[in-house]
């Protein structure tokens, strides 16, 4: 295995050092992230059935196929949205922090002869995106959730009052997971 | 002294409990409580006269709207009258009831019939049923505050992602 990774880094033309950036920097979450994202998108799809079975009356067992299969769905949604809002954040936040964050190393390092500048970049590297990514992480957490709540709960109250909980239910968690992982794909213009 | 007091004791004791002529009345009320999932709110007075000789076998009430209505007996010189008004209408404090016996309401039906004023009519007595006002549900609806509280804290979430990529 390590072979084979070692082939395609080599295949691909980067330094290690050049790889580890790259993947720092990527689309791509860790297998502990994507496990994170995908709880907490269940976890929040989750929270509309509570509603429609308590408040909007709709049977639970009868409807429990209809549960499943939107839940599954939002989640996969949701999890797309966090991933993608994250992705767009993890840069601006690294940016922002890559400062604080060479102040704080300087002083851990102090006048330590033995650490190299070099090193000393490497750590400041490391450290500035193991921030960047735990506070684009989390923010992408908590702005998708937000969202998504306040949409769904303007829809199913408000939009689509005097809709059939079926309709109301499918519609509502629908456009509000649809709609967060469609926008979170797009682009910042600056 | 003992007789002022005894007088003053009197006079309270007839204003509350309405002693006209020979009956004395003790009203005890009901109104529906929650009217959340009603249309219309009822209000029963229940009267229990004490008359110094035999209580009237029937009895009618005059509403202040001017509406007659029979008074149903529920036990001895017990009676019942009851009332229903829409909940947008409805309000809480003392309703004035006038209860007439036969001959009160054959003089009451008379005066409707001739045009006069009911209100010349001589009542057997007169009687205030308390009302309460219903509980219509909160005053702010639930979903309204949920929706405030999220779009609160969506906005300050849209708000803070566009600080971050500003």
């Amino acid at each position: 295995m390590g072979s084979g990774k070692q082939q395609k880094v080599q295949s691909s033309g980067f330094t290690k050092e050049e790889e580890l950036l790259l993947q720092d920097f990527s689309r791509n979450v860790s297998t502990k992230s994507s496990a994170l994202f995908y709880g907490n998108a269940f976890i929040v799809s989750a929270v509309p059935i509570w509603l429609f079975w308590r408040i909007h009356n709709m049977d639970l067992w009868p409807s429990s196929i209809l549960f499943v299969l939107v839940t599954a769905a939002s989640t996969y949604l949701m999890a797309t949205a966090y991933k993608n809002i994250k992705f767009q954040l993890k840069h601006k936040i690294a940016g922002r922090r890559e400062e604080a964050v060479t102040r704080e190393v300087n002083r851990q390092v102090g006048d330590d002869k033995k650490v190299t500048r070099k090193e000393k970049d490497e750590r400041i590297l490391w450290k500035k995106n193991e921030v960047a990514d735990y506070e684009a992480t989390t923010f992408a957490i908590f702005y998708n959730n937000a969202i998504y709540l306040a949409v769904i709960i303007f829809i199913s109250f408000f939009l689509l009052k005097n809709s059939t909980p079926f309709v109301n239910y499918i519609f509502s968690v629908g456009i509000a997971s649809g709609a967060l992982a469609l926008f979170s794909t797009s682009a910042q213009s600056n | 002294m003992s007789r002022q007091l005894f007088a003053i004791c009197l006079v309270a004791a007839v204003c509350a409990s309405g002693v006209y002529g020979s009956c004395k009345a003790t009203v005890s009320s009901f109104s529906t409580q929650d009217a959340t999932i009603l249309t219309q709110l009822a209000h029963v007075g229940e009267i229990t006269l004490q008359c110094s000789g035999a209580a009237p076998a029937s009895l009618f009430a005059e509403f202040p709207c001017g509406k007659v209505v029979p008074v149903a007996q529920v036990g001895d010189n017990k009676y019942q009258v009851s009332w229903v008004e829409d909940i947008k209408q409805g309000s809480s404090g003392n309703v004035q009831v006038r209860l007439f016996d036969e001959e009160g309401y054959a003089n009451v039906r008379k005066a409707q019939r001739d045009g006069d004023k009911v209100s010349s009519v001589k009542s057997l007595l007169d009687i205030a049923v308390p009302t309460k006002s219903a509980y219509k549900g909160p005053w702010v609806k639930a979903e309204l505050l949920a929706a405030f509280l999220v779009g609160g804290v969506a906005y300050f979430a849209f708000t803070t992602k566009s600080k971050v990529q500003a």
